[in-house]
């Protein structure tokens, strides 16, 4: 299992996949907060903008800026989440590097955490990185926030992001093909999107984490979504478990 | 006990039968070629014993336990794909010290000591520091070799070991395959007969998923080749031709092969072949130079059992 860990790390660390997350993440988070600030100067500075329409812009505040943060770590990540790990597993049985690996003694479930764990740090990272980066420029620009609160917001948003990682990852247990994986990814997106819509289910699926985040990060006091992080803790459980027997079943 | 044990696997991929009933038993210390044309099951067979693959019905065992997806036999064996495939970021030296020898939980000594020991035997030491990604085919099958033997397996599987090498460098591999019986067992799949007859101290030949043939290099030989006839004409060549055409019509051949104004004849091996042969090239009309009843070889064999 270390071995395999290790084997994941470094490759993440060698094909760049590391920085990639990081660099993305990070440049789309930084744009919150200098965009909020910055965007009534930009749209005052351009010619042909009506009038009145930077009047129609709320003042720029630590709020606004957290909310944009947010917004950006969900779309953006959610891209990473669906592209990163599409080749992790397919890729690897397509390949043939995962029947030389597998012929020795490692246990497929080993094979396939090592690549969730591996995965998961990708993404752990790259909202740290991206987290610094807000938090700094944030309080540089509207005053600091609570780092507690902020702390926790990037805690849930990256168990949103690894919600949505975790079935593109073991979308590679049940096919070769890296589209197909990242095609069972945005399946389960869009499904989420759906289900949310449903009146009163909200509540009980990962984005509500990113709300229940958003709001302590602001200092709302709000009900806490506990049910949705049990929600989104069991998709990744019920993820990883699927991948688990169809990997185990399956001819290498 | 024997290295390898087969009894009785099937293995269907929808209506086709890859295995039909395999049996087979390789004993410990031996060179095994396995023989068969493309489709006969040899890749199969090889998967089910790397655990890399299920049999429908029947079992495999390596070294007397049971193969399969999450078995122990994989501590025992060492398995060359056809083709194989490494991650292309690594060097060689990173992949087996660090890669495959924590996969057996080799204390890093001995793992770096094994893999330099590898990298010299295969030929790959001056590069064990380059990555992988820029290797030639050839160079991925030496490496291939080289981590199916890191864990000094009681078995090797080999899948087609030499297909991509350059005369020399085969020559080179089939020296050290041919070396290693004194330290596994050896089931080696290929195609190349010559390779068999070189360093195989025992042949099984499967056609369409059964054995045909399992048995010692010299006694298959002595047993089921039928004698072949090699016939040199001072004629041309589109004459010899036109007589080889006639002479495929015969019942007691089973093969012709020709080569400019130089033919190879396979009988069937039944008594008086050879005089019919006799008779067929002095009623040729065609000028002889040689006639030699030619010494059997594997791929006269391996074409009568397969083609028969």
């Amino acid at each position: 299992m270390i071995t395999l860990l290790r084997k994941e790390l470094l490759e993440a660390w060698r094909s760049y996949r590391f920085l990639a997350v990081a660099a993305v993440l990070t440049f789309f988070g930084l744009l919150g907060p200098l965009s909020v600030k910055y965007m009534p100067d930009l749209l005052g500075a351009l010619p042909n903008v009506p009038d009145g329409l930077a009047d129609l812009m709320p003042p720029p505040n630590a709020s606004l800026a957290l909310a944009e943060y947010v917004e950006n770590i969900t779309l953006f990540g959610a891209i990473l989440a669906l592209l990163v790990p599409m080749g992790a597993l397919a890729g690897e049985k397509a390949s043939g590097t995962a029947a030389l690996v597998l012929s020795k003694p490692v246990g497929r479930g080993a094979f396939l955490f090592a690549k969730f764990l591996a995965h998961s740090t990708t993404f752990a990272v790259g909202v740290l990185v991206a987290g610094l980066g807000a938090y700094y420029y944030t309080g540089l620009l509207f005053g600091w926030l609570n780092p507690a609160r902020f702390i926790a917001l990037n805690v849930l948003l990256l168990f949103d992001l690894i919600a949505y990682m975790s079935f593109t990852l073991f979308g590679g247990a049940f096919f070769r093909s890296q589209l197909a994986a990242a095609g069972m990814g945005f399946a389960f997106l869009v499904s989420l999107g759906v289900l949310g819509a449903v009146p009163g289910l909200g509540d009980y699926l990962p984005a509500a984490l990113v709300r229940w985040g958003l709001g302590l990060a602001q200092g709302v006091v709000g009900q806490p979504a506990w049910p949705a992080l049990a929600t989104t803790l069991g998709l990744v459980l019920a993820a990883f478990g699927l991948g688990w027997w169809v990997l185990r079943r399956q001819e290498i | 006990m024997s290295a390898i044990r087969i009894e009785g696997v099937r293995k269907l991929y929808g209506s086709l039968a890859a295995l039909d009933g395999l049996d087979l038993a390789v004993e410990e210390g031996r060179v095994f070629g396995f023989l068969g044309p493309n489709g006969a099951g040899k890749t199969t067979t090889i998967r089910i014993l790397a655990g890399l693959a299920r049999p429908t019905a029947g079992q495999a065992w390596v070294a007397g336990i049971p193969a399969g997806p999450e078995s122990e036999a994989r501590r025992l064996l060492g398995y060359l794909p056809e083709e194989p495939h490494f991650y292309p970021w690594m060097t060689p030296q990173e992949f087996l010290t660090d890669f495959v020898g924590g996969l057996f939980r080799m204390p890093r000594r001995e793992a770096h000591a094994r893999s330099a020991e590898l990298l010299e035997r295969v030929g790959l030491h001056d590069v064990a520091r380059r990555r992988i990604g820029g290797f030639s085919k050839g160079m991925r099958q030496r490496l291939g070799l080289a981590q199916a033997l890191m864990n000094r397996p009681r078995v090797a599987l080999l899948d087609e070991p030499v297909s991509a090498l350059d005369p020399a460098g085969r020559r080179d591999m089939l020296t050290l395959i041919g070396e290693l019986k004194s330290e596994t067992t050896v089931f080696m799949s290929t195609h190349i007969l010559d390779d068999v007859e070189r360093i195989c101290d025992s042949i099984g030949i499967l056609r369409a998923g059964r054995l045909v043939a399992l048995e010692g290099r010299e006694a298959l030989l002595e047993r089921h080749a039928a004698p072949a006839l090699e016939v040199h004409f001072d004629a041309p060549s589109e004459a010899v031709a036109t007589w080889a055409a006639e002479l495929q019509k015969h019942p007691f051949v089973s093969g012709v092969e020709l080569d400019g104004s130089s033919v190879r004849i396979r009988s069937d091996g039944r008594v008086g072949t050879v005089d019919a042969v006799q008779r067929a090239v002095l009623g040729s009309a065609l000028r002889v130079l040689r006639y030699q009843v030619a010494r059997p070889s594997l791929e006269d064999v391996f074409l009568r059992l397969v083609e028969g």
